[in-house]
């Protein structure tokens, strides 16, 4: 569920009034907080960025103003039975104006999609109470993301039972859709439950299950769908960095998807290598807002497998090799239409560290996609220059191009190809440890010329 | 006689010897000693929480490996005090996934190819975005052909000649009112508002 102009007015005054709570109350601007502070800690951060894009056609020039801001609360109490409470908003706001939703703004972006110009999102706010209860070890109240496996948000309650061996997960609430047209606050639920064991060290067992209503208001039917997802995950470890893990779920009561995957990692040698196979049974058509592979936009997902493998190797100690390679492929190849198809995707890096002199990193980057006829190609260079760390920031400077070539079949006759050449600039500087500011400028050349300049501010409580 | 494209393979791959050998003979940035850091506060004391220094695995393309590892890891993986949750929060993973796009993620993703990947790969689409994000841009804005004429040009568009399947493209946006074939032979030299309005 959005929130309203009004709540994210309300976003970007707490923010403001953060900052200034926190620079006025520190004793120096950029000092961290003393060691001692018995009674609770309070972290956070704000961040604010703006960004300033142009976008230049034939005979055409257009531009627009943005601002973004993000502002994360993290309150815990030292006492081992303690509370912690944490918040998470984000907010965008069009400062000129310029949101076009009649005609073809190549600006236009999932924020001007609304009839005003400001928009809040409220990711996070609850209140945690830890071991309240024997055998309780969590409860948590309010505004929150899933800690299971699959991506959900609810205002609701969950609570965490059990101990090392044997942890049981149970929530639920008001589902939350942040994007969805014309929702009402309360019309969708969600309730699940998630039960971990642990019979040995090397093993882990995971079961879920998860119920979602969503009533559906953007279709002119109105009607609410409900589904009911079953998982069942084991984990087998040996050494310290080999695991393979397989997981089965059901959508429904019918079978919905198979996946495994193993990855080992050799830390003499520095490198790791990851594989995986997934497995769709049946064809996914029209679900929940947290189900949908969607649907609504791009039409079914008929049964496919999937395998990819991914090996990174330090092959000199400065010297990092990354490459993968994921194939995805329908069972029946009579399924495919235009937004289904058989897709492959490669990619390989090289990353040099310290090439040249020390704190210089350069990677050479390669990819490709492939889906059906249409193709991507791209390749690339970076080159990063770090000169300064504090606290956790490095202070560094970014700049790289690279080339991409599509061929594909929309818009306006088959065999299209567009040719991209991107150049960018990033910096970043940690003024003292607790302020930071970044820059960074983006041209891509092609079809059109787009110009993007970011300027933001990071303050960490 | 030499190709240029194998020439220039050649000095490619010497270029990439040196600057290879020129990396193995340097300084690393990071090879002097790290300072070891305290606890910021009692709380973060308390929790064993450090922000730094991060793991050797954290390097170069982590950003590829680390949906891997948290797949492995299971649902321990956000509780505080077990592997990643050893220096994160839950609360990390949100902030990345919401509100920081990948490097793909240009304008020119945003006006053309973006649907070229979702026709061949949902799931990655899912590791952040839900249906609700699709529909409320698809629904609410206008794609780059439906400039000022569009309602007396969409006619031809769709039904003569474009390569446009309209069971297939106009739907993404277009939920009703949806008719996917015309009922009489169309061409490009019709003036389809004389009758349709």
């Amino acid at each position: 569920m959005k929130i309203h102009a009004k709540a994210g007015r309300c976003i970007f005054l707490a923010a403001v009034a953060a900052v200034g709570v926190g620079t006025i109350g520190s004793p120096v601007f950029g000092e961290s907080q003393p060691l001692t502070d018995p009674a609770y800690s309070f972290r956070g951060s704000l961040t604010a960025k703006y960004i300033y894009r142009t976008a230049e056609l034939p005979g055409q020039r257009f531009s627009d103003q943005d601002i973004y801001s993000t502002l994360r609360l993290d309150l815990t109490t030292t006492k081992e039975k303690g509370y912690e409470f944490h918040f998470l908003g984000w907010g965008r706001a069009d400062i000129d104006g310029h949101q076009n939703q009649t005609g073809f703004y190549p600006l236009e972006d999932v924020g001007n999609a609304y009839s005003k110009p400001v928009q809040g999102y409220l990711f996070e706010a609850h209140l945690d109470m830890n071991k309240p209860l024997p055998l309780v070890t969590q409860i948590r109240i309010g505004r929150q993301s899933g800690t299971r496996d699959e991506p959900v948000f609810f205002d609701g309650l969950a609570v965490d039972l059990g101990n090392d061996k044997l942890t049981l997960s149970l929530y639920g609430g008001a589902a939350i859709h942040f994007y969805e047209i014309d929702s009402t606050w309360g019309r969708d639920s969600l309730q699940g439950a998630g039960l971990d064991l642990t019979p040995f060290s090397f093993s882990t067992i995971n079961l879920d299950y998860l119920e979602v209503k969503d009533k559906r208001e953007f279709t002119d039917q109105q009607d609410t769908l409900t589904n009911r997802l079953a998982a069942a995950k084991v984990t087998l470890r040996a050494l310290a960095a080999t695991y393979i893990t397989g997981k089965y779920r059901t959508l429904n009561d019918d079978p919905r998807d198979f996946s495994v995957r193993a990855a080992t990692a050799w830390t003499e040698g520095g490198g790791n290598v990851s594989l995986g196979y997934f497995r769709q049974f049946r064809t996914q058509n029209e679900l929940t807002n947290e189900f949908s592979l969607f649907f609504d936009v791009i039409g079914k997902s008929s049964p496919y497998q999937s395998y990819d493998i991914k090996l990174r190797q330090f092959i000199a100690e400065r010297v990092a090799f990354d490459a993968g390679y994921f194939d995805r492929k329908l069972l029946d190849e009579g399924d495919q239409n235009s937004f289904d198809r058989n897709f492959s995707r490669a990619f390989v890096d090289i990353e040099l560290s310290g090439c040249l002199f020390a704190g210089l990193a350069c990677t050479l980057t390669g990819e490709q996609w492939k889906t059906g006829s249409n193709k991507y190609q791209s390749a690339g260079f970076d080159a990063t220059y770090a000169w300064r760390r504090l606290n956790a920031k490095e202070a560094k400077i970014s700049a790289g191009t690279y080339y991409s070539l599509f061929k594909y079949d929309y818009y306006v006759m088959p065999g299209v190809r567009d040719k991209v050449r991107t150049y960018y600039v990033n910096m970043q500087h940690p003024f003292t440890k607790n302020f930071s500011m970044t820059a960074a400028y983006e041209y891509e050349h092609g079809i059109e010329n787009y110009n993007t300049v970011k300027i933001g501010m990071r303050y960490d409580f | 006689m030499i190709s240029k494209a194998l020439c220039a393979k050649h000095v490619l791959a010497v270029l990439l010897f040196v600057v290879c050998a020129a990396a193995s003979a340097s300084p690393l940035y990071g090879d002097t000693p790290v300072p070891e850091l305290q606890p910021r506060n009692a709380a973060q004391a308390s929790s064993g929480k450090v922000p730094f220094p991060r793991p050797g695995s954290h390097k170069g393309k982590w950003i590829e490996y680390h949906g891997s590892q948290v797949l492995a890891e299971g649902n321990s993986t956000v509780k505080t005090g077990k592997t990643c949750g050893i220096c994160h929060d839950k609360i990390d993973c949100i902030t990345c996934h919401e509100t920081r796009m990948p490097r793909d993620h240009t304008n020119y993703w945003r006006t053309r190819s973006h649907g070229f990947m979702a026709e061949g790969n949902r799931q990655r689409c899912m590791t952040c975005h839900r249906q609700d994000f699709c529909i409320r841009c698809h629904m609410e804005t206008a794609p780059r052909t439906h400039t000022a004429t569009w309602t007396t040009r969409h006619c031809t568009w769709c039904h003569y000649g474009s390569g446009f399947a309209p069971e297939s493209n106009c739907v993404v946006c277009h939920k009703t009112a949806l008719h996917t074939s015309a009922p009489h032979t169309v061409n490009g030299s019709m003036n389809c508002s004389l009758c349709h309005h």
